[in-house]
């Protein structure tokens, strides 16, 4: 998966303004509701986490090399269960679209995701994947899905 | 108004009624293009007007409707939700009108002498009061057609669509109508129809209306002949209250790929036999014939059938004869990407005929229904079926468009 999107009104004005989330609005049409996206691909990519009752915005996985952090966007589950990555904590990431080899695709309940901390203590978030379900690999050609909270696809 | 009471039929049509009911329950989803994806996610069955508009069609690929529209938000169908909001559909209907056809989970006929008495305004205006009611009650945005039959109601609906109605009473507005619509856009006339119809220049609806009735019975029997009565604006195809007698009753569909495992092969039988008798049960009906029908590799088709011992829907006589059906698949292996299985001969309980072999369902099949019924649908089930696990642990494929009974159409 490589991009996700959450409706504006799911996001507190301050977060946008903190962050300055104007320049990621969008619509998909012009009658349809704001939504903010938050893309993989770009420079500084962040999601959405919900921690501690609190909506941040947290750096998604890691793209620098030099980091000891898993490079990336995602980890696997399977990682994640058989206890390789450590001082981690489980956390939610809140959307209302997913998207995956250019299919976005609704989403109910968000996805789950592993927050960690890197050596200078900045938050990084990756999302769980698990192998996709036969549905979800013929819609998005992926083998692989994210986990999907309160939502089988 | 040149009718009288008893003459009017109403249509009502809910509009892109899968779409509209995901917006229901998600109104986030308002003047988004969205698409209902099938349940093997490979093509969208059902899509917004805005999704429309960019190019998709019904049956279109995913990955085509994804170039059209980039932008769209692609959503798994959910049969148990649309039932909900259908049956709802119903049940306020029934609230105008004392006799409702449940056509199909989106579609309605019914008696519309009454409407402008129960809004206390004229028809046109009830008309319009009955379909803002279903906006506000249901959340759902249908097209309304009446007309003094179902054909030109339904036509009057089709053509008001999206969020529009008529009422085509006054033979003038009818001729018009009947100029502008292809013959091909009436329920019955299908593509080998409409071939034989173009061919003797009947293009148009009113051209259909024009011909000669004798020589469009000749073409396309006594159901193109009540088409024709019909477009004249004489009720011939009556309001239908409960369900016709089915000729046979089949359950199946996609295997999600090609399949050879003869253990996984055997799941997907056990499967459909699990569905075939539980809708035989909920019909009725018992069947003296059963038919395997499968599509294999090369798109090819294979099919047998056996004839039972006397009339049954029980599981436990019709799993064996299945079973012994799908072993005849030559050569052994073949990959099979499609499966129905098909009851025939039907007989309601009361009308067959009794056998010294006869077996009925046994207690432990009666048990599994009542199981099923207050639990869950497949809480119990056959052992066979575990070859299946990601189907089983998927709700959504609890429910197909077939498992809703009740409609008088598919």
């Amino acid at each position: 998966m490589v991009g996700l999107s959450l409706l504006r009104s799911e996001i507190p004005e301050t977060l946008i303004a903190r962050q300055n989330l104007q320049n990621w609005l969008t619509r998909r049409s012009d009658q349809a509701v704001e939504e903010i996206r938050f893309l993989w691909r770009v420079r500084n990519s962040l999601l959405p986490v919900w921690s501690q009752n609190e909506l941040s915005l947290v750096e998604w996985g890691n793209k620098d090399r030099c980091n000891r952090l898993p490079c990336g966007s995602h980890l696997m589950q399977e990682e994640w269960e058989n206890g390789c990555w450590k001082n981690c904590q489980r956390v939610e990431v809140p959307a209302n679209f997913g998207l995956a080899n250019h299919v976005w695709f609704h989403v109910i309940g968000g996805f789950q995701g592993i927050l960690i901390h890197d050596n200078r203590g900045g938050a990084h978030v990756y999302l769980l994947t698990q192998p996709a379900s036969h549905y979800y690999e013929v819609m998005t050609r992926s083998k692989r899905m994210p986990l999907f909270i309160g939502q089988g696809i | 108004m040149g009718y009288e009471m008893g003459n009017l039929i109403g249509h009502l049509d809910a509009d892109c009624f899968y779409a509209s009911a995901e917006r229901v329950r998600f109104p986030h989803l308002k003047e988004i293009p969205i698409g209902v994806l099938g349940n093997q996610g490979a093509c969208v069955i059902a899509k917004s007007y805005e999704m429309k508009a960019r190019g998709v069609t019904t049956a279109m690929p995913i990955w085509e409707a994804v170039s059209h529209c980039p932008e769209g938000v692609y959503i798994k169908r959910d049969f148990q939700w649309y039932e909900v909001l259908s049956r709802k559909m119903l049940e306020l209907l029934k609230q105008y009108s004392p006799t409702v056809e449940y056509y199909s989970i989106d579609e309605f006929f019914f008696e519309a002498d009454y409407l402008e008495q129960a809004f206390g305004c004229d028809l046109p205006h009830a008309v319009a009061a009955l379909q803002a009611k279903f906006l506000e009650q249901v959340g759902v945005p249908v097209s309304i057609g009446v007309s003094t039959s179902r054909i030109l109601a339904k036509l009057g609906s089709d053509s008001a669509k999206p969020y529009g109605w008529h009422v085509l009473i006054e033979s003038e507005l009818i001729a018009k109508l009947l100029q502008e619509q292809p013959v091909g856009e009436l329920t019955g006339i299908g593509f080998r129809s409409g071939l034989k119809l173009e061919a003797l220049g009947i293009k148009t609806c009113a051209d259909l209306a024009a011909a000669d009735r004798k020589m469009i019975r000749d073409l396309l029997t006594i159901k193109g002949e009540a088409i024709w009565y019909e477009l004249q604006g004489e009720s011939v195809i009556p309001i239908q209250v409960t369900r016709p007698q089915h000729k046979c009753v089949a359950r199946g569909g996609s295997l999600g790929g090609r399949v050879t495992d003869p253990e996984v092969l055997n799941g997907w039988l056990i499967r459909n036999l699990e569905r075939l008798t539980e809708a035989l049960f909920a019909y009725g009906y018992q069947c003296g014939r059963l038919c395997l029908e499968l599509q294999l590799k090369d798109r090819t088709g294979w099919a047998r059938q056996v004839l039972l011992h006397g009339h049954t829907d029980a599981f436990e006589v019709l799993a064996p004869a299945a079973q012994k059906l799908l072993r005849q698949i030559d050569p052994a292996g073949t990959p099979v990407s499609y499966m129905h299985l098909i009851a025939k001969d039907l007989r309601t309980a009361g009308q067959r005929q009794l056998s010294l072999l006869d077996q009925q369902t046994s207690r432990a099949n009666s048990l599994k229904r009542k199981v099923n019924q207050s639990i869950g649908r497949f809480a119990l089930r056959s052992g066979a079926t575990l070859t299946l696990p990601e189907l089983y642990s998927d709700q959504a494929h609890d429910h197909e468009i077939c498992d809703i009974y009740g409609k008088t159409c598919f």
